[in-house]
């Protein structure tokens, strides 16, 4: 007999759709890239910068697709933060809601403290 | 032949990772920097992205298996982050060798309270009531459901800083404090606290993950092989995982700490093994 909320299941199942789906498409975009690398195509030692990427990618540089593969897989875990979020805040838990919008704050922070420096 | 190389790094990081509730970075950075002569910082980046790789690919199966207590994780999120960006931002005060050294000096000492709180850490300490931030599970090891309360969240949350702190100077997840923290002080069950652990490393990883991407030290043709294996290796351990118990679970955790320990601290004196 489980002891966890239906609600609470709920929100298992939705993070961990959103864990899959974020998984399954940087490991894809990281096999076009390696399979891009593989058939000729020169990889720079360092990831592709966020200006350049659009137009790397309309190029096919194998570079760039790796780069966003690691992009989108970077960015998963705010994504499992955001489910949590709209998941807590649809069922007026705001004690979790709070919490997950306080990380999601230090991580947006993060981002700019990179840029930054 | 590097690509398989970094890959194979990555596979076998991912498994004893998963196994044992860490990103595998506490392996990774070791391996790529003392073994694969690879430059610090590329090896902490690709690190990094393995230990976000580890994370997400475990959390799915804990997550789906009610293992991972997602809102105890995020609770302890809010210290662990906070402490992951100071950790970043004091990270260019300290040198390397005197990281390495502080690192080495706290994984001998977390081997030894897991092996000295290894049977209260090996047996769950059950509760009716599970609490605000307790959970329950199945423990196909013991073939009933667990059901455990959160002790010392206090305690709990400031291991937690802590944790982030040298994820954000080290460019690891935080489980080997992560995890004994929530077994040792928090009375949470082993695998409770593995599954808890891997949900939140990814998310502390992301902390310092972008500052690395925006320094340009995220080689793709390293981090991809080590992403890419460490996935392929955290699914084989997260499957066997279950049907593992606790106490060789504790065992293993306990042995690589030290033996990285060694190595740490003989970095950080300037000794190396090859």
């Amino acid at each position: 007999m489980s002891v966890k909320s239906p609600v609470d299941h709920t929100l298992d199942v939705e993070v961990s759709r959103a864990l899959q789906a974020g998984l399954a498409a940087a490991i894809a975009l990281m096999a076009f890239g390696a399979a891009l690398a593989l058939s000729g195509r020169p990889v720079s030692p360092a990831a592709t910068p966020l200006a350049a990427l659009l137009s790397a990618l309309k190029t096919f540089d194998a570079t760039a697709y790796l780069s966003l593969g690691i992009i989108v897989l970077l960015a998963t875990p705010a994504l499992r933060v955001v489910v949590i979020l709209v998941h807590s805040a649809r069922r007026r838990d705001w004690k979790l809601a709070g919490v997950a919008a306080f990380v999601l704050a230090v991580l947006a922070a993060s981002l700019l403290l990179g840029r930054a420096e | 032949m590097t690509f398989a190389v970094f890959a194979f790094v990555g596979a076998a990081a991912g498994l004893l990772g998963a196994l044992v509730g860490v990103g595998g970075g506490i392996l990774i950075v070791p391996c790529l920097s003392l073994f694969l002569k690879v430059p610090i910082h590329q090896a902490i980046a690709a690190s990094i992205v393995g230990v976000v790789a580890t994370s997400t690919a475990t959390a799915i199966r804990y997550v789906r298996d009610d293992m991972s207590n997602v809102r105890l994780g995020m609770t302890l999120e809010t210290a662990t982050t906070v402490g992951a960006v100071l950790g970043g931002a004091t990270s260019a005060v300290l040198s390397r060798e005197v990281l390495s050294a502080v690192f080495g000096v706290v994984m001998i000492l977390v081997a030894g309270y897991m092996l000295k709180g290894r049977k209260k850490a090996g047996h769950a300490e059950e509760a009716e009531d599970p609490g605000p931030f307790g959970g329950s599970y199945h423990d196909p090891s013991l073939g009933r459901r667990v059901t455990y309360r959160v002790k010392r969240l206090g305690a709990g949350l400031t291991a937690s800083f802590l944790a982030g702190n040298l994820s954000g100077l080290l460019g690891i997840g935080g489980g080997p404090i992560k995890v004994p923290a929530m077994t040792l002080f928090m009375g949470i069950p082993i695998k409770a606290a593995a599954a808890t652990s891997n949900f939140m490393i990814g998310i502390t990883a992301c902390a310092s993950a972008y500052v690395y991407y925006m320094k340009g030290f995220v080689a793709p043709s390293i981090a991809v092989p080590v992403a890419l294996g460490v996935t392929a290796g955290a699914y084989g351990g997260a499957a066997v995982a279950p049907r593992i118990s606790s106490s060789r679970l504790i065992g293993l955790f306990a042995a690589i700490l030290g033996a990285l320990a060694v190595q740490m601290l003989l970095a950080a004196a300037g000794i190396r093994l090859r």
